[in-house]
């Protein structure tokens, strides 16, 4: 099976935003917030990688509790997989540069 | 009685002011070109500025209607295009979801959406990753690109085939009927047309690679700085000619040489209904069209062309003859152009039989026309009465004979 590429900040930064589900404007807040707003995602940029997201079955959609045309998006069990294998995979790499700061001291 | 006429005059009145009103608070514009996003959405913010608000969206023309000056940001968005499913339109989800994120959908037109939002609201460009931003613009290079395949290829697939085949058909045809505007007019409009998508494509291209390098759009009037002035005044120098070729082709339509047919067919080289047959010429024919009696003559780069209708009446026994004459520029194009008219003609057919004449280089014959070559002139004939048609046409050949020898 090829192995998954690397996956892009914004990528990244939704599947950590849906550890609970959430609506679009809700994703966004989320993400300035878990990026100490450091990561202000646009609106294409965030409906862009969602669609992809969801093809790929790493999202799922709902319907949001009394608005039906407000969608939220979930995690699927894929996706979770998913964002652990690229949040290991990122902690080996900062654990593989842990000596750059040691040199530094 | 009075006051009933009084007051549907108010009411006139009224519409009359509103539809004033209307007009003074409305602004047309020309719509941008698909590939010009930064002018465009410059352009919009000026207008809002001005106090002019962007309404409606067209493939020609915008429309504006008058408003608050504000300062506003607008911002155009295109939606997938794939090449073989074509646009797909943008979801009303996505929609809702740049409202909630303060992108107000202002306008669409076939996958180009137009948002707006206040500029003092600061809101989140709508994309942050130039990644994404390349996928919508390269399904605008694909929009252009498909169109512009399609267009150049069925336009110059058609001049290609046609002069490879050195076919005579229904384009030759309108091309020697309508004379040398319409010539120009068809080379303008190809060249004007392929231009502008390889240009269209060609601009897009550097947008996509632009972003590519990771530099963003300037959304912003003072960063943009207008470039291309080439590529922009080959395409006016081409629009501007094709805006000519199109008045001349009109005034050459409308003011055509028209005139009612001669008494006498001494010194004309068409063929008079009355040469060949009996009878009165009358304005009623059988068809209810409104040609009458009448021969339409143009002077053309490929040929000299008559066109003539007349209609005689005997008795109980009537005649319409409808005759297409080419005096060709060269002779080279004669036969096939022969065969073009019979197949054309309503009252032919594919399959007309070839006749010998001493005098004539080919006759062939279907049906109710008959289509004759000497040297570099063409004549198609039909002719529609209760006379047998074969003595009919040997006649019409003698009289033609006379006349060309």
């Amino acid at each position: 099976m090829a192995e998954t590429p690397p996956m892009t900040e914004a990528m990244y930064y939704i599947l950590l935003s849906l550890e609970q589900p959430v609506h679009g404007y809700g994703m966004m807040q989320r993400i300035r917030e878990l990026s100490h707003d450091r990561v202000k995602m646009g609106p294409g940029t965030l409906y862009g990688v969602l669609t992809r997201m969801r093809h790929d079955g790493w999202i799922e959609q709902i319907e949001a509790e009394g608005d039906a045309r407000r969608k939220t998006y979930v995690l699927t069990a894929c996706g979770r997989r998913e964002l652990l294998a690229e949040y290991h995979r990122l902690q080996k790499m900062v654990n593989d540069g842990a000596f750059l700061e040691e040199r530094d001291r | 009685m009075k006051r009933e006429k009084s007051s549907l005059l108010d009411g006139l009145v009224q519409k009359t002011e509103h539809l004033i009103k209307k007009i003074k608070n409305t602004k047309w514009l020309r719509t941008l070109p698909v590939y010009e996003i930064e002018r465009a959405e410059e352009r919009y913010q000026i207008m809002a500025e001005n106090g002019w608000l962007l309404k409606k969206q067209g493939s020609s023309w915008e429309r504006y209607e008058r408003g608050t000056p504000q300062k506003l940001r607008y911002r155009i968005e295109y939606s997938q295009v794939k090449a073989i499913d074509g646009i797909q339109e943008m979801t009303d989800e996505q929609v809702d979801f740049y409202a909630d994120c303060g992108w107000e959908l202002v306008s669409e037109r076939r996958g180009v959406y137009v948002f707006c939002a206040p500029a003092e609201a600061e809101p989140i460009e709508l994309y942050s990753e130039p990644k994404e931003q390349i996928r919508m613009l390269r399904s605008v290079h694909n929009y252009i690109g498909g169109i512009g395949l399609c267009v150049a290829s069925s336009l110059v697939g058609r001049w290609v085939a046609d002069i490879w085949t050195d076919g005579t058909d229904f384009f030759s045809l309108a091309t020697l009927y309508a004379g040398d505007w319409l010539i120009l007019f068809s080379i303008a409009a190809l060249v004007y047309v392929v231009w502008d998508m390889c240009y269209g494509y060609y601009r897009c291209h550097l947008l996509v690679r632009r972003v590519k390098k990771g530099k963003t759009l300037h959304h912003t009037p003072e960063e943009k700085k207008s470039k291309h002035l080439v590529g922009k005044a080959i395409k006016s120098f081409l629009g501007i000619s094709l805006l000519i070729t199109i008045v001349g082709s009109i005034v050459l339509i409308v003011g055509r040489d028209k005139e009612k047919l001669p008494e006498s067919g001494e010194g004309i080289p068409y063929l008079l209904a009355g040469e060949v047959y009996e009878g009165e010429r009358t304005d009623k024919n059988i068809f209810g069209r409104g040609e009458k009696n009448e021969v339409t003559h143009t002077k053309g780069i490929l040929a000299e062309y008559y066109h003539t209708t007349e209609y005689l009446i005997k008795d109980d026994d009537f005649v319409s003859l409808d005759q297409n004459l080419y005096i060709l520029r060269s002779q080279k194009r004669a036969i096939s152009l022969a065969d073009s008219l019979l197949e054309q003609s309503l009252f032919g057919s594919d399959d007309g039989k070839v006749f010998e004449h001493p005098f004539f280089d080919y006759v062939v014959e279907g049906r109710y026309t008959m289509v004759a070559v000497k040297g570099n002139m063409v004549i198609g004939i039909t002719c529609i009465s209760s006379d047998a048609l074969r003595e009919g046409w040997m006649t019409v050949l003698e009289v033609l004979a006379k006349k060309w020898d």
